[in-house]
C-alpha cells in the first residue's frame, strides 16, 4: 500500500448554534486506504462527512487534502421517492461529470458515464424514472454519480440503509473492487459487513472514542461507544470474499 | 374576421412571448418546489404596482425595482432573525397587497385598474408592454440556457450540486433576479393570482411526462399557448373576463390529464 496521505484532519472541533456537535477530532486516510466510521445516531458522522465535503466550515482545526482540488465522490444518505425529479437516468449521472460553468459535456464525459454503467450493470433500468427504483437499484445509481467522476476519496454516508440482504451484499462487492482505485470513508451501522473486510474504523460520538483496528477487542470498542451490549453478526457473504 | 382589431393582434402577440417566458420560469419554479415562494414574489409586485399608481409613474416599472428591494429585504431579515422560509414568504405575501391597497387608497380619484393587475388584462395591452416582456424574455432565454446544467444541478440536488463546485449563492440571486423579473412583466398579462396558476399547471402535467428539461419547456409553451389562446376565444366570445377563462381552460385541462394518467396507471396493472 503507498504511503501517501490523501486527507489529514487535524484536531477539528464545529459547533453550531451553540451546541458543539464535534471536539478535537484528528485522523487521516492513506491512499487507497478503507476507513469506516461508526457511532450512535447524533453522534456527528454525516456532520463530519459535510465538513470533509466543504459544505461546512470548522470552527477550529483543519481539513487538509493531498491535492487542491481533490476529486471527491459522495453517496449521500437518500430514497428514490426524494428523487421527484423529471431527469434522465443517464443524465443525472452525467451531472456527475460537472466541471465549471460554459464548459459542457465532451466526449469523454459520455465515454465515462457509459462505462460506470456498463460496471455497475444498470443498463436495464435506465429508461426508469429515479422515484420508481428499488433501494438497490438507485444506490448503484447514486454510486455510479459518485465514481463517474475519477475520485480519489469517495465518501459513502450509511450506503445500505435502505436496502435488502442481498443487494447489500452486491453492493459491497462493487465497493471493495473500487477501493483497488481509491480511498474510502464508509460510514454504516453495518457492523457485520465491516468487521470482516474493514480492518481500520473510527468510533464516533461526538469524539473519537476509538481509533485502530476493529479486530482487536471489537465487542469491548461496541460496548463501549453504544454503551450497551453489541453482538455482531458476520455477513456470511461477506465471509467467503 | 376577430383577427383584424389591432389590440387583438397585440393581445395574442403578447400571449405568444408570454407563453414562452411562464414555460421557462414554471419549468424550474416547479422543478424546485416553490411555487409558493413565486406566489409571494407575485403578491410583493402588488405593492409595487399600487406605488406606481400613488406616485403617477409606470406601475411595472415602479413594481421591477419595489420588488427585487422588498423580497430582498424581507428575506435578509428571515434570515439573520432564523425565520423559516415559508413564514417569511407568508409575510411577503400579505404585507405586498396590503401596502398596495393602501398605495391605491391614497391615490385620491383612482377609480381603478384594480381587477386588471390581480387578474390580468392581455386586451389592454400595448407596445410599451410588449417591448418589456420581449427584452425579459431575451435575457431569460440566453441566461437558462447558458446556466442550464447550474440549475438543473441545484433543482435536482442542491447538496451535491454545491460538492461538485456550483456557487449556489451566486445562480440562486441570478435565479430569483429572473423569477422576479418575468413575473412582474408578466403581471399585465395574466395579473397577480392568475399568474401563479400559469405558471404551475403546464410544468405539474410535463414533468409528469418527459425526463428532459429542453422538451418539459417546449411543452409548457405548447400548453401555455393553447391554454392562452383558447381562454382568449372563450373570453371574446362569452364576453368572460380574459385571466380567469385562461385559469379554468388550463385547470380543467389539468384535471381531465391526472383522470387520464390514473385510469392508464390503474389499467396497466
Amino acid at each position: 500500500m503507498s504511503s501517501k496521505i490523501i486527507l489529514e484532519i487535524k484536531n477539528l472541533s464545529f459547533v453550531l448554534n451553540g451546541i458543539t456537535i464535534l471536539e478535537d477530532i484528528s485522523f487521516r486516510i492513506m491512499e487507497n486506504e478503507l476507513l469506516s466510521i461508526i457511532g450512535p445516531n447524533g453522534g456527528g458522522k454525516t456532520t463530519l462527512l459535510k465538513l470533509i465535503l466543504g459544505i461546512y466550515k470548522p470552527t477550529k482545526g483543519s481539513i487538509n487534502f493531498l491535492e487542491e482540488n481533490l476529486s471527491i465522490g459522495y453517496l449521500p444518505q437518500k430514497k428514490s421517492e426524494f428523487f421527484d425529479f423529471p431527469i434522465s437516468i443517464y443524465y443525472f449521472i452525467l451531472l456527475g461529470r460537472y466541471k465549471k460553468p460554459f464548459i459542457d459535456f465532451n466526449d469523454d464525459d459520455h465515454k465515462k458515464t457509459k462505462e460506470v454503467i456498463q460496471r455497475l450493470g444498470i443498463e436495464n433500468i435506465l429508461k426508469k424514472r429515479l422515484s420508481t427504483l428499488s433501494g438497490g437499484e438507485f444506490q448503484k445509481v447514486l454510486l455510479a454519480r459518485s465514481i463517474v467522476r475519477d475520485p480519489k476519496l469517495l465518501i459513502l454516508d450509511e450506503p445500505t440503509s435502505f436496502i435488502d440482504v442481498k443487494s447489500q451484499n452486491e453492493f459491497y462487492n462493487l465497493l471493495w473492487e473500487l477501493n483497488e482505485k481509491m480511498s474510502i470513508i464508509l460510514v454504516t451501522h453495518d457492523l457485520g459487513a465491516i468487521s470482516t473486510k474493514i480492518k481500520k474504523i473510527i468510533c464516533l460520538n461526538k469524539k473519537i472514542t476509538f481509533d485502530g483496528d476493529i479486530n482487536t477487542n471489537r465487542d469491548f470498542v461496541m460496548n463501549k461507544l453504544y454503551g450497551y451490549e453489541v453482538n455482531i453478526i458476520d455477513h456470511k457473504e461477506h465471509k467467503k470474499l | 374576421m376577430i383577427l383584424q382589431y389591432k389590440f387583438l393582434q397585440l393581445s395574442i402577440l403578447a400571449l405568444f412571448l408570454y407563453s414562452i417566458l411562464s414555460s421557462i420560469i414554471g419549468s424550474f419554479v416547479v422543478l424546485r418546489k416553490m411555487t409558493y415562494i413565486s406566489g409571494g414574489i407575485s403578491h410583493a409586485a402588488f405593492g409595487g404596482l399600487g406605488l406606481g399608481v400613488f406616485l403617477s409613474l409606470n406601475p411595472i416599472l415602479t413594481a421591477i425595482p419595489f420588488t427585487l428591494l422588498f423580497t430582498s429585504f424581507l428575506f435578509f431579515i428571515g434570515k439573520k432573525f432564523r425565520i423559516e422560509n415559508d413564514s417569511i414568504v407568508s409575510i411577503i405575501w400579505s404585507l405586498g397587497m396590503s401596502l398596495g391597497i393602501i398605495f391605491l387608497n391614497f391615490k385620491k380619484g383612482y377609480t381603478g385598474y384594480l381587477l386588471g393587475y390581480l387578474f390580468g388584462n392581455v386586451l389592454s395591452i400595448n407596445i410599451f408592454d410588449i417591448s418589456l416582456l420581449f427584452m425579459v424574455l431575451v435575457l431569460t432565454l440566453i441566461i437558462f440556457f447558458i446556466f442550464i446544467k447550474e440549475f438543473l444541478f441545484l433543482s435536482l440536488d442542491y447538496e451535491y450540486a454545491k460538492i461538485v463546485g456550483i456557487n449556489s449563492n451566486l445562480f440562486d440571486t441570478i435565479f430569483y433576479l429572473l423569477i422576479t423579473l418575468g413575473i412582474v412583466v408578466m403581471i399585465k398579462i395574466s395579473g397577480v393570482i392568475v399568474n401563479i396558476i400559469f405558471l404551475t399547471i403546464a410544468p405539474l402535467i410535463t414533468k409528469e411526462i418527459f425526463t428532459n428539461i429542453y422538451k418539459i419547456v417546449l411543452f409548457n409553451f405548447i400548453l401555455n399557448l393553447f391554454f392562452s389562446l383558447t381562454g382568449l376565444f372563450i373570453s371574446y366570445q362569452f364576453d368572460l373576463p380574459t385571466g380567469p377563462s385562461i385559469v379554468l381552460v388550463s385547470i380543467t385541462t389539468f384535471i381531465i390529464f391526472k383522470i387520464y394518467i390514473n385510469f392508464m396507471k390503474v389499467y396497466e396493472r
